[in-house]
This record gives structure tokens, sequence and C-alpha cells, in this order.
């Protein structure tokens, strides 16, 4: 994973979890998070329950981060291994862990959609060493057919 | 066959839970983005090295690296870490565990070190590796941390103890693990009671003097290995030369990986290193003739008592001052032999070798490290250096790990001269410091490559100097020229040295430096370190690895 790709993926989690971008360019990001994203990566959560006791109003956090290794604006550096960067990995992977979706059809036209049932799945084979194999498996709910790779078809769709 | 498959369950309950309320449901991109989490660090493939990827910052050696993946690999994640010294063993066991935590396949790690290398290695892991460990300081740590570092003495006392022996831990690393050469200790029998899935030792001398300690240490790692320790000492003194020699130094070769200097594709900082032939006042001089005079006048004084006097005189007058008046105390020494030493020792108003040192100090302005064998020297030099304005910080063994951290780090920050006595040399990594100072010169060679290996270390950016001290026509000098420069030791690479002298027994090699010394007449002396000389290259030719030694 190089850095232009953990800057797109922080960038991306930032997004989708509505924080305000007040800053950026290819290596940094300056963010003010909202509530939920402080809670979730600020580790501070003392301040929220006294803030909660007291019903002050809420102020979260600044949050500046930069891929750039040699930077010295102090950001907080981040890479791949980091321990920013896995503590996103982890709240994505819980925020994002369940999911519904309708694929877009033409909208003139009125197409029926087939249920399908999917499920990602972590296969760790370990003993004194340890290899993952991550599977996609896709169930159509009516005729009961089963793919293998539900992910690659879906990620053709407009869902 | 039975194969033992956990499925995670967790999902199931969240899932029924989000049909039932109909939700919440996360976004398409939230969904995607948690998909290639998983995907980032999924772990492809059995073999190979995941940790550097997750380590942009540090740069490993090739040797390192080579050394880490064959202990995953091929070792099966025990192993004993025998590179030289200044390899960094560290690192290679960071790199293993790092792997392991990736991997998932270890949690729960205890770190076992020299007291004073407690905290080194709990910031190392911290900043380098990003591996949460915590140096033990209260006794709850044992339980509620999952990397914990600690000293051997403390954990084999009660009550870590317990604590400790009943925890399964998934990966033990015990570094300067020829300490538990002899099985006979307590800190052995409590290593081997560890309840443990994965190991690693660290020493830079797995053999020291005996053969049977390379056995001990690999029935920490695999019991039975090599066989019980009867049938493997007669099976390796029957087998001197021959295949079943062989025999042992493959299946050592698969519990032990050591790499040397001359391996690697590390470029050196250079060394040099200089020999400064001090002159002694008429007063000093004096003041060692007079001690020297016990040879003839004090016969029942031991040899090799005679000689320490002698190496204290040349070192400061208070370090022979404190040996007199503890030998008087046991009796080895009356006072009418000692007072005429006294009254010349009072006449002695100054250390022609301390104020030789100021000059360097002054002159150069960087940091050094001065070393002395002896602890009243080092408080001499301590209070001489602060009468002329340099500060300076003492170092010495007894010191308690907190204390030497902030020696260390007063040393880096505040003081020019750090002056530490021998017991200071091991583990204590000063590679910010560029400039060394034998004050006096200690019988093994290897304690000298030691002091310098301080210094001259991985992470050095700058050549180093070192003075070595002697005074003229005194017991140092000969020191120096026969036995120093005899084996040329201080320019080269100490490779083939260290590898030589870890076989030596150290104190059969005092002696015989001792007697060597003896001789009055130099070339009868030059014989016999010759002879020395040659017993040692000899050695050298035999050995091809550890094993064969003897």
């Amino acid at each position: 994973m190089d850095q232009h790709k953990v800057h797109n993926y922080m960038f991306r989690y930032l997004e989708a979890c509505g924080g305000t971008f007040l800053q950026t360019d290819h290596t940094n990001i300056e963010v003010q998070l909202n509530r939920d994203l402080d809670e979730e990566l600020m580790n501070r959560p003392f301040y929220w329950h006294y803030l909660e006791k007291t019903g002050r109003t809420p102020e979260p956090m600044i949050m500046r981060l930069t891929t750039d290794m040699n930077s010295t604006s102090g950001y907080e550096r981040v890479h791949f291994g980091s321990p920013r960067l896995h503590q996103i990995f982890q709240s994505a992977g819980k925020k994002g862990a369940h999911t519904r979706l309708y694929e877009q059809t033409n909208q003139g036209t009125n197409t029926p959609l087939y249920p399908w049932l999917g499920l990602n799945v972590r296969i760790s084979y370990t003993c004194h060493r340890r290899r993952d194999d991550l599977r996609s498996f896709g169930v159509q709910l009516i005729s009961g057919e089963t793919v293998d790779g539900l992910w690659i078809h879906s990620e053709r769709k407009t869902l | 066959m039975y194969i033992d498959i956990d499925f995670s369950i967790e999902w199931e309950e969240q899932f029924q839970q989000r049909l039932d309320q109909d939700g919440p449901f996360a976004s398409w991109e939230m969904f995607n983005l948690a998909y290639e989490a998983e995907e980032y660090q999924a772990v492809p493939s059995f073999d190979g090295l995941v940790a550097p990827t997750y380590l942009p910052q540090l740069q490993p050696y090739d040797h390192q690296l080579e050394t880490a993946r064959k202990v995953v690999e091929e070792l099966n994640g025990k192993a004993i870490l025998a590179d030289e010294v200044g390899l960094g063993k560290t690192i290679e066991a960071g790199l293993v565990l790092k792997e392991y935590m990736i991997r998932g396949l270890v949690k729960k790690v205890l770190i076992l070190a020299p007291a004073s290398l407690v905290n080194q290695w709990a910031s190392e892991l911290n900043e380098k590796f990003y591996i949460p460990a915590v140096p033990q300081k209260k006794t709850y740590v044992w339980e509620q941390a999952d990397v914990v570092v600690a000293s051997m003495d403390t954990a084999k006392r009660e009550p870590h103890r317990d604590i400790v022996l009943n925890q399964p831990y998934d990966l033990i690393i015990i570094d300067e693990a020829h300490k538990l050469k002899n099985s006979k200790t307590k800190s052995y029998a409590f290593i081997k009671q560890l309840k443990k899935r994965f190991c690693l030792l660290l020493t830079a001398t797995p053999v020291q003097n005996r053969i049977e300690e390379l056995f001990h240490l690999v029935s920490i790692l695999k019991p039975g290995h090599l066989g019980d320790e009867k049938t493997f000492k007669a099976k390796y003194k029957r087998s001197r030369g021959e295949d079943a020699h062989e025999d042992i130094q493959s299946l050592v070769r698969s519990v032990m990986v050591r790499n040397r200097r001359a391996d690697t594709n590390i470029a050196w900082k250079k060394r040099n290193v200089e020999n400064y032939k001090v002159l002694f006042s008429d007063e000093e001089r004096a003041l060692y003739e007079e001690v020297d005079n016990l040879r003839s006048s004090f016969k029942e004084l031991h040899g090799f008592s005679l000689t320490t006097l002698l190496r204290e005189t040349c070192s400061s007058k208070q370090a022979l001052g404190v040996t007199l008046s503890n030998m008087m105390k046991k009796g080895l020494l009356n006072e009418e032999v000692v007072a005429p030493i006294v009254e010349r020792m009072q006449q002695v108003t100054s250390n022609a070798k301390a104020e030789h040192v100021l000059r360097q100090l002054k002159q150069s302005g960087e940091k050094t490290i001065i070393f002395t064998e002896y602890r009243a020297t080092q408080a001499y030099l301590q209070h001489f250096l602060q009468q002329h304005g340099i500060k300076s910080v003492p170092f010495r063994g007894g010191f308690k790990r907190s204390k030497k951290d902030w020696m260390r780090q007063l040393f880096r920050d505040y003081a020019q001269v750090l002056i530490a006595t021998e017991a200071g040399g091991e583990g204590l990594n000063l590679q910010f410091c560029h400039h060394m100072i034998n004050f006096d010169l200690p019988w093994n060679p290897m304690r000298v490559e030691q002091r310098i290996g301080r210094i001259h270390r991985l992470g050095q950016d700058q050549d180093v100097h070192v003075t070595n001290y002697a005074v003229e026509q005194t017991v140092e000098d000969r020191i120096l020229s026969l036995l120093y420069e005899k084996i040329s030791m201080f320019e080269g690479v100490i490779g083939q040295l260290d590898d030589i002298l870890e076989r030596v027994n150290e104190t059969k090699l005092e002696s015989y430096v001792h007697e060597a010394l003896q001789f009055d007449d130099t070339e009868q002396a030059r014989e016999r370190l010759s002879h020395l000389t040659s017993i040692m290259q000899r050695e050298e030719r035999n050995e091809d690895g550890p094993a064969q030694s003897s």
C-alpha cells in the first residue's frame, strides 16, 4: 500500500464519515471532525462523558494528517503500519460491516430485482504460520444459485 | 485427520439485529472501505515477511531481514540469534515479533533483558516497531499489558515469579542469553519453567568456554534436540573432525543464526586508534618505584596482587589508596610496609594522565567517554574535571535502571563527559558520541572491544576516535605494547578476535598474560605472548562454526 493509496483511503473514509475538509492537497489533509469521528478516533472518552453530564456544546477536534514522510509541518505522519491508519481500518471494518443495496436500473422501465445475500469472509489458515484468503460468496435467495467472487460482480454494477 | 476450525459467530447476531430493526446499514462506500481494509491487512502468503511493509520508516539491513525471514520460515520461531556484537540483534528480534503480531500468531509477549536495557527495549519497540511494549514497573503490568519488558532478576523473584509462571506466553525474547549458560542457576530453572510457544535467545557469545553452554541454550528452545547432555558430550568428544561432528553442526544450524561483520554489506565507520604514552611526574615515578619495591621487600605478597597495585598506581593514587587500605583491613599488609608508600603518595600532587585528559578534552571540545577500571579513579576524575569547568556524569553497573537512563540522557543533552567503569560497558548505546578515552586498559582485549562497541556500532554516523593511555615504562606500557599491539586488535575489524577470545577462558587468559608479564626480560615475555597469539590463530583456523569450539 503506497502513500498515495493511504492518502486516498483516509480521504474517502473521512468523507464517508462526514468530516469537513478545511484544507487538502495531494499529501496533507486538514479536517474538522464531527462528533462521531472524534469519538471514534481521538480517544478521549472522558471528555465526551463530561460533556454529556454538563450539557455543554461539543467541540470536536481538528485532525491534521500527512502522507509525506519528510514533512515538517507538524502534521501527523501516516503510513501503512502506523497506528492511526490501523485505527481507521478498524473503524471502517466496524462501520462498514453490513449494508443493504439496490441496483440502480433505468428509471423508465420496470426491471425486477433479484435478492442476493452476499457474504465476505476471511479464511485464515493458521498454525505456526498464517495465510489469509479473502472470499466473497453470494446466494441468490430465490433460486439458491451460489457464486464465488460476488464482489467482482457487484463492483461493476451501479448500486 | 481432524482439523479444528473456528467460525466467527459475532456477525450472525449483529446481522440478525439489523434484519429485525431494518438497519442501520452502512453506505456502499463504507462497505467498500471495510472490504478494502481487510484486503490491505490480509496476509497473502505463508512465506516471506510482511512486517517491512508495515514499517517504511525502518530501514533494516539485508542480513537482518534474512535472519528474521529464516527464523519465521525455517526455524519455526525458536532460535538463537547469535550475531556478532553490534549487528542489530534487537532489530532482528523486533522484526520477528512484529511479523508474528501482524500475522496474529502472537499476542502475549515477554521480553527479558538486563535491567539497564529494559527501558531501551521498550522505547525501541514503541518507536521503531509501533509495538506497545511496556516496561514492567508495577505488579499489575504482568497481567494487563500484552508486551512486557522486564529484567530477569525481577521476573524470577517473588511475587512476580508466580504470576509470570502462571501465564502462557506466545513469544519470549531473552536478551544477553549467555547468562543462561549454566544450567544449575536459578535463572535457568526459571526460564525452563516458563510456558512458551516461540522463543528467541539473543547473545553474541553462544559459547564462551565450553560446548555444554550451547547445549543448555538449545535445551531451552528444544529440549532433546541435541539428545541428552551426557550423550551429547560423549558424541562431541569422540567425534573430533568426524562425521558426527557434522551432525551436531547441522543440528545447531537448525536452531541458530549467526551473522558475522565480514558477511554483511555494511560500510563501517572508520576507527581511529591512537596510543598515547604518558610520562609520570617525578613524584609519581617515585611512588611507582616504591610500590614496585614490594616485590623484593615483601615477599609474601602474591604476584597477582602486586601487579594489581602497580596497575592502580598507573591509574590514580586514589585507586591505589583504596586497595591498600582494603588489604590492610584483611591483614594482607602491615603498616610497616605501607608507610613508605603512603608517604610517597602524599608527595604526589598531580596526575599526569588526568592532566593530559583535560588538555585533550579542551582541545577537541567533543563529547567523550572515559573508561576506567577503578571506582576511585572515576570519582577522582569527576572531581578533577569539575574543578576545571568540565561537566561529567558517572556511570557504573551498580546503578539502578532508571538512574542509568538518566545518566545517559544527561550525557547526551548536558554533560561533555561520561566516566564509566567496566561494569557500565554492556549493552549501553552511545552512538551520539564518537570520542573515547581508555584511561587504563583491562587485561582482556575483549573487554576493550566491548568498550569501543558502545560507540562503534550500527547507527554511528561518524568516524570513531579512541585514545588509549598508558604510562611509559610501567606495567601498562607492557600490556599495551606486548598484548594489544601484538594482536593488532585496535585497527582491525574485531570479527575474528571476539570469536577467538570468546573461546579462551577469561581467567585463563588473564593469568597467562600475568605470567607473561612476570618476566623481567622483554624477550621472554614476548615469546610467551607470541605463543599465546599462535594458540589463538590455530584455534581460529580450526574454527568454522561455533559448534566446533571446546
